[in-house]
């Protein structure tokens, strides 16, 4: 069920209702949330469910014994069969078919024929994100940063449908205090959530589903048939595309939390306005970038051992950050150019004189903005082959019949609203809050109106569903 | 700091019911075209409640907005192309603008030949790189066009017909690859009653295959050489029984012209037990993930792995050297 569909308005509108109307009643709210998170789910395939509830069972019962458990050792060998418990399933799910077909190939280059069996798995939709989510909940119990909650509360976190197919990742220490009791009701941030799901819808169905359709899906299917601008066009086009796609899908995701009374983490900081690759992870996917460094870098050593250790470790953090993306080695190529240049950054901070200025924050952006296209490359083709064809387009001129005003409007809108200031944005959201019931509704009506007429006939599904 | 503006929810859930009431009138024309687009039961519902609100949304002008935004966004409607009729039956095949047939000529880098691969969603991955293969052989030119989720079951949705010469005429079309019916175990209105694609009196298929029958005649009659694409081995059972059915009506329909060639493609997707395989030895001799998720389409990879089989019989007919 995709949130830009009629499905989702009249499924949503229900949901929303009950989840007032039970509010103060927290058993049964807990059961409705739950059963409508499930069906939520459920529209993709109803297989899946099991899947999540078998999660569920594994790690509540993880997190119980952990707790239980009288000394450390129990604890440990807990907390590892939890952590393998979980990367199992998703390594079963996601990467079996690349990790064998990548041995197969890797002994058939020296003539050992291995013949090992590849099965028909379907990939389950937002496995990556619920089992991130599942893992914050066994390590902070395993820290001593969480008290095991009861079950229905650890099902309703993980299965909780605003975050539950691509974000944000919402850790149980965020969700599980919220839980504790019915949430206000008189006092709904209406203006934020209504301007986040309006301005997520527009960034989805509008950009990102023009630009994907009108030049990155040709440029990337058939690089050698378009000239360098339209490549040039086309990758920076990409850039905006994903962002709108994804920070559009969390947008919608923690806009539709609010007007339910939960708030999640932001996601999305205004990326590409971002001076360096470190102050981009800040900005860019926020709620994995903390995961990553909380639950992989910091406990790898983070930078507390010697600088070899510390840029090790941040390759490393990317490298998996990069295979969590997909299970292709262009992931691996994507994380490992930017778990570089960060050790790069790093490298070159730790040697400037004390006092000496830094890069002009111009420069700074300009070059970031165009190490995170390179990785783009990476990251949106479907094979290197397809990559270094982009990349060696670059260089051959001719004419761009597919860079129209309206791909170039929506690129540099799309990079430019990254520049606009925070306090313009909360200046439109006092404006628009005080409105009334009538107003806001008319608005509302007329937005979709307007994102009806301009948007494309069908909407594809969003970008990072499949990771 | 300024305090955050905040509303009951009550009020909340009153805003979106109404602005979404409001919406469905003022997107009436929108919404029931997507209501015509769904498949069984869903569509039945969607077009019954889509049906009075359009023609009160009509009649009050409430849609006025819509239409001239939509006029605004994507230009005056091309008629001929789409038909949102609900009472549409068939396909309109119009008579080819040219009836004569491929000269046998020399095929040369400055006058290649013109390959068109067209279709639905099949044709997404497959289409490029038909083309940029076909396109080494430095004698081919070729185009391609796809629109996901059509076919010959729902020329409401797009009438392959009227496209399929609307092509052919832009890019001079010699050669056309076409691949259809991924998505057309669909109902056909056939005597004013939707009947679905497995009814037991044959209606179905009778009209499915009059269709098909009618745009291979066109085809043939515009002159261009066809290869008609088989659909593959899937992942899924019942999509199988499917595919398999409609192959062979594509088959048997095939050989009663002479320029319409069927490319069946089913064997060259399994894997040693005969079965849908997802990973396949590549033509480099790597073990390569050839489908995507939905065991229907292909990766690039896969798309190649076709493109590969497909293009020889193409150059073979047409004198190509492959290298």
């Amino acid at each position: 069920m995709l949130f830009p569909t009629i499905q989702f308005a009249v499924f949503f509108v229900i949901v929303l209702t009950a989840n007032w109307l039970l509010m103060r009643n927290r058993a049964w709210w807990k059961v409705a949330m739950l059963t409508a998170s499930y069906v939520f789910y459920a529209a993709w395939d109803w297989r899946f469910v099991f899947l999540i509830v078998l999660s569920t069972i594994g790690n509540q019962a993880a997190a119980t014994a952990m707790s239980g458990a009288v000394d450390e050792r129990t604890r440990k060998r807990v907390v590892t069969a939890a952590v393998v418990g979980n990367l199992g399933v998703l390594g079963w799910f996601k990467y079996y078919g690349f990790f064998v077909s990548s041995l197969v190939n890797l002994f058939g280059t020296v003539g050992i024929d291995i013949p090992l069996p590849l099965l028909q798995i379907t990939l389950p939709v937002g496995i990556s994100f619920f089992t991130f989510q599942a893992l914050s909940y066994v390590l902070d119990v395993y820290w001593r940063r969480q008290e095991p909650s009861s079950p229905i509360d650890f099902a309703v976190y993980l299965a909780f449908f605003p975050q539950l197919v691509a974000g944000p990742i919402v850790r149980a220490t965020e969700f599980l205090p919220q839980l504790q009791g019915p949430r206000d009701a008189r006092r709904i941030p209406a203006a934020e959530a209504f301007l986040l799901i309006a301005g997520g819808l527009f960034k989805k169905v509008v950009v990102a589903t023009t630009l994907g359709t009108e030049i990155v899906d040709p440029v990337f299917a058939q690089p050698e048939a378009h000239s360098a601008f339209e490549v040039l066009v086309g990758v920076y086009a990409y850039a905006v595309q994903i962002y709108s796609d994804f920070s559009g899908y969390t947008d919608i995701a923690i806009g539709v939390a609010l007007l339910m009374g939960f708030r999640f983490p932001q996601n999305f900081n205004r990326p590409y306005s971002a001076v360096s690759l470190q102050d981009f992870w800040r900005r860019w996917h926020m709620t994995l970038s903390r995961w990553l460094r909380d639950y992989l870098y910091i406990p790898l050593g983070g930078s507390r051992g010697s600088e070899r250790a510390t840029y090790r470790n941040l390759m490393l953090t990317m490298v998996l950050g990069g295979l969590w993306h997909g299970a292709a080695w262009t992931f691996v190529v994507w994380g490992t150019l930017h778990g570089g240049w960060l050790a790069l950054e790093r490298w070159q901070q730790g040697r400037r004189p004390e006092g000496a200025p830094a890069i002009n924050p111009w420069i700074g952006r300009l070059i970031t903005f165009h190490v995170v296209c390179l990785g783009w490359v990476f990251f949106r083709a479907d094979s290197f082959e397809t990559a270094w064809a982009i990349l060696g387009q670059l260089v051959d001129f001719g004419p761009a019949p597919l860079v129209t005003p309206t791909i170039l409007l929506l690129v540099a809108g799309g990079i430019g609203v990254q520049y606009i200031p925070q306090g313009t944005r909360l200046w439109i959201r006092a404006g628009f809050g005080r409105f009334g019931v009538a107003a806001m509704t008319a608005v509302l009506a007329a937005f979709l109106l307007v994102l009806d007429a301009f948007g494309p006939e069908g909407v594809a599904p969003f970008i990072y569903f499949q990771f | 700091m300024q305090e955050e503006p905040t509303i009951p929810a009550g009020h909340v859930i009153l805003i979106i019911v109404g602005a979404l009431l409001v919406a469905v009138f003022l997107n009436a024309p929108g919404l029931l075209d997507t209501a015509e687009r769904q498949s069984g039961s869903t569509r039945s519902l969607a077009v019954g409640v889509m049906n009075p609100i359009a023609t009160i949304s009509n009649a009050l002008f409430i849609d006025a907005p819509h239409q001239a935004l939509d006029r605004l966004a994507h230009g005056a409607p091309d008629e001929s192309v789409i038909v949102a009729d609900d009472e549409v039956t068939s396909t309109t095949f119009p008579t080819a603008t040219t009836t004569t047939t491929v000269p046998t000529r020399t095929i040369t880098a400055e006058d290649p030949l013109r390959l068109l691969v067209a279709g639905d969603s099949m044709v997404g991955q497959f289409g490029p790189v038909l083309e940029r293969t076909a396109e080494r052989s430095g004698l081919v030119a070729g185009d391609h066009f796809f629109e996901f989720s059509t076919g010959l079951t729902r020329p409401d949705a797009l009438d392959w017909g009227v496209k399929i010469e609307e092509l052919r005429s832009e890019y001079g079309s010699e050669v056309i690859v076409l691949y259809l019916g991924a998505n057309d175990a669909q109902e056909i209105l056939i005597d004013g009653t939707w009947r679905s694609y497995d009814s037991p009196d044959g209606a179905w298929e009778a009209e499915y295959r009059s269709r098909v029958a009618a745009l291979m005649s066109q085809l043939d009659a515009s002159g261009a050489e066809t290869y008609w694409m088989g659909l593959p081995v899937t992942s899924s059972d019942v999509q199988n029984a499917r595919y398999e059915f409609f192959n062979s009506i594509y088959e048997a329909e095939a050989e009663a012209f002479d320029s319409i060639r069927f490319v069946p493609v089913w064997d060259w997707f399994t894997g040693d037990d005969g079965t849908y395989s997802e990973y396949l030895i590549d033509d480099d001799g790597s073990l390569t993930d050839m489908r995507l998720d939905d065991g229907i389409h292909y990766t690039t990879a896969g798309a190649q792995h076709l493109a590969n089989r497909v293009f020889p019989i193409l150059a073979g007919d047409y004198g190509i050297e492959t290298g």
